[in-house]
């Protein structure tokens, strides 16, 4: 939707620091990761006592925040229909870079038990980046915050590059998104 | 609830009645002309006041759309199922929304999912839970979702390390048995 003023459409600019600073940005990262309070299917149930006074998900730094603008992680809790993809998109171009996509349960690997269901897509890695998957239906709070530990640890070692990927498969992704969705009424991008 | 069912009987022509589940379920079939006077009949004088559920099965090999009109009552606490059949290839109704407003939205999913249309129903063709759907009706059962998901959505390329549970539980059952 070029004509729309009201969008932005440019790329944003590669900011590249020396690999010093790089690695302290990084350490940062990992201890304070926010997650967007956006559930997509049934795992979604599993958010609120993570990040509640039983799993605690705070001592980790992991905390909730209600604007993806925040946000740097964002969570796909099962299964995802073509109409919660339009969503998860959305969402996940208006968050700010570096972000990353936890996948949670065995839906987002390659369609779990709605593996021939004529509305779930079967493998979420084709529409947007995935840094951790947590397999499991569903996983309990323990194994997602095992996932976010793996994601730490990934976001340390400089390997949580999803998003980079994003922006130099950004066609690719972009087509195969536009396959499935028929009636495309989104901004290029809303960097 | 037998006595309901003389009664409706002595006025309607009831094709097939047969008992559900419970004492206070009852499953009547009636012809798809007379559904709006049954039901009518069953609203003003019968108690039947509440439409819980309209409701759509697709018998492919008999070529017929059976539609289902669960009744509930709340001075008597009886179930009564009214259902209809239309032919399949020609799957139109008329609304009953003049006498049950709460049906505009069971008509709009039947519309969407089984391609049932319903003579004046203003919002039938609004998207209930797909968008910018192009392929045909998909809980009509001559839908093949397993093809249908693998072209659109494809299918991860890697080997699938097929167990059977069934033997690995039975097996674990068996041995836990002989301890």
């Amino acid at each position: 939707m070029k004509d729309n003023k009201y969008f932005l459409d440019d790329k944003p600019d590669k900011i590249s620091y020396s690999e010093v600073w790089q690695k302290f940005f990084n350490w940062a990262r990992a201890k304070s990761l926010w997650v967007v309070a956006y559930g997509t299917g049934c795992g979604s149930i599993e958010i609120p006592p993570m990040v509640t006074s039983r799993f605690d998900a705070e001592r980790f730094g992991v905390s909730t925040v209600g604007t993806p603008r925040q946000a740097d992680v964002l969570i796909i809790s099962g299964y995802l229909a073509v109409k919660t993809l339009k969503r998860v998109i959305r969402v996940y171009e208006q968050m700010q870079s570096p972000k990353y996509v936890v996948g949670l349960g065995a839906c987002t690997v390659n369609g779990g038990m709605y593996y021939d269901s004529y509305n779930t897509v079967n493998l979420v890695e084709l529409y947007i980046p995935i840094d951790v998957y947590v397999a499991g239906c569903m996983p309990r709070p323990e194994a997602i915050l095992a996932g976010f530990a793996q994601l730490m640890k990934k976001i340390k070692e400089g390997r949580a590059d999803g998003w980079k990927h994003y922006l130099d498969n950004f066609e690719q992704y972009r087509k195969n998104q536009e396959k499935i969705i028929k009636n495309w009424k989104i901004p290029n991008y809303n960097w | 609830m037998e006595d309901l069912i003389k009664r409706i009987e002595s006025i309607f022509k009831v094709l097939k009645k047969e008992r559900g589940k419970r004492d206070n379920l009852w499953i009547i079939e009636v012809e798809k002309d007379s559904l709006h006077a049954v039901l009518s009949y069953l609203k003003d004088n019968e108690s039947f006041k509440h439409l819980a559920l309209v409701s759509c099965v697709d018998w492919i090999e008999n070529n017929k759309f059976q539609l289902s009109y669960i009744l509930w009552s709340y001075q008597k606490r009886q179930n009564l199922i009214v259902k209809i059949f239309i032919d399949r290839d020609k799957p139109e109704f008329k609304t009953v929304l003049n006498l049950f407003p709460q049906a505009e939205i069971y008509e709009r999913e039947i519309r969407e999912l089984y391609g049932v249309s319903f003579e004046g129903n203003p919002t039938q063709n609004e998207d209930f839970v797909l968008e910018d759907w192009e392929e045909m009706p998909p809980m009509r059962r001559d839908f093949d979702t397993l093809k249908y998901s693998q072209e659109k959505y494809g299918d991860r390329d890697s080997e699938v390390q097929k167990t059977n549970i069934r033997k690995i539980i039975s097996d674990f059952t068996d041995e836990w048995r002989r301890k």
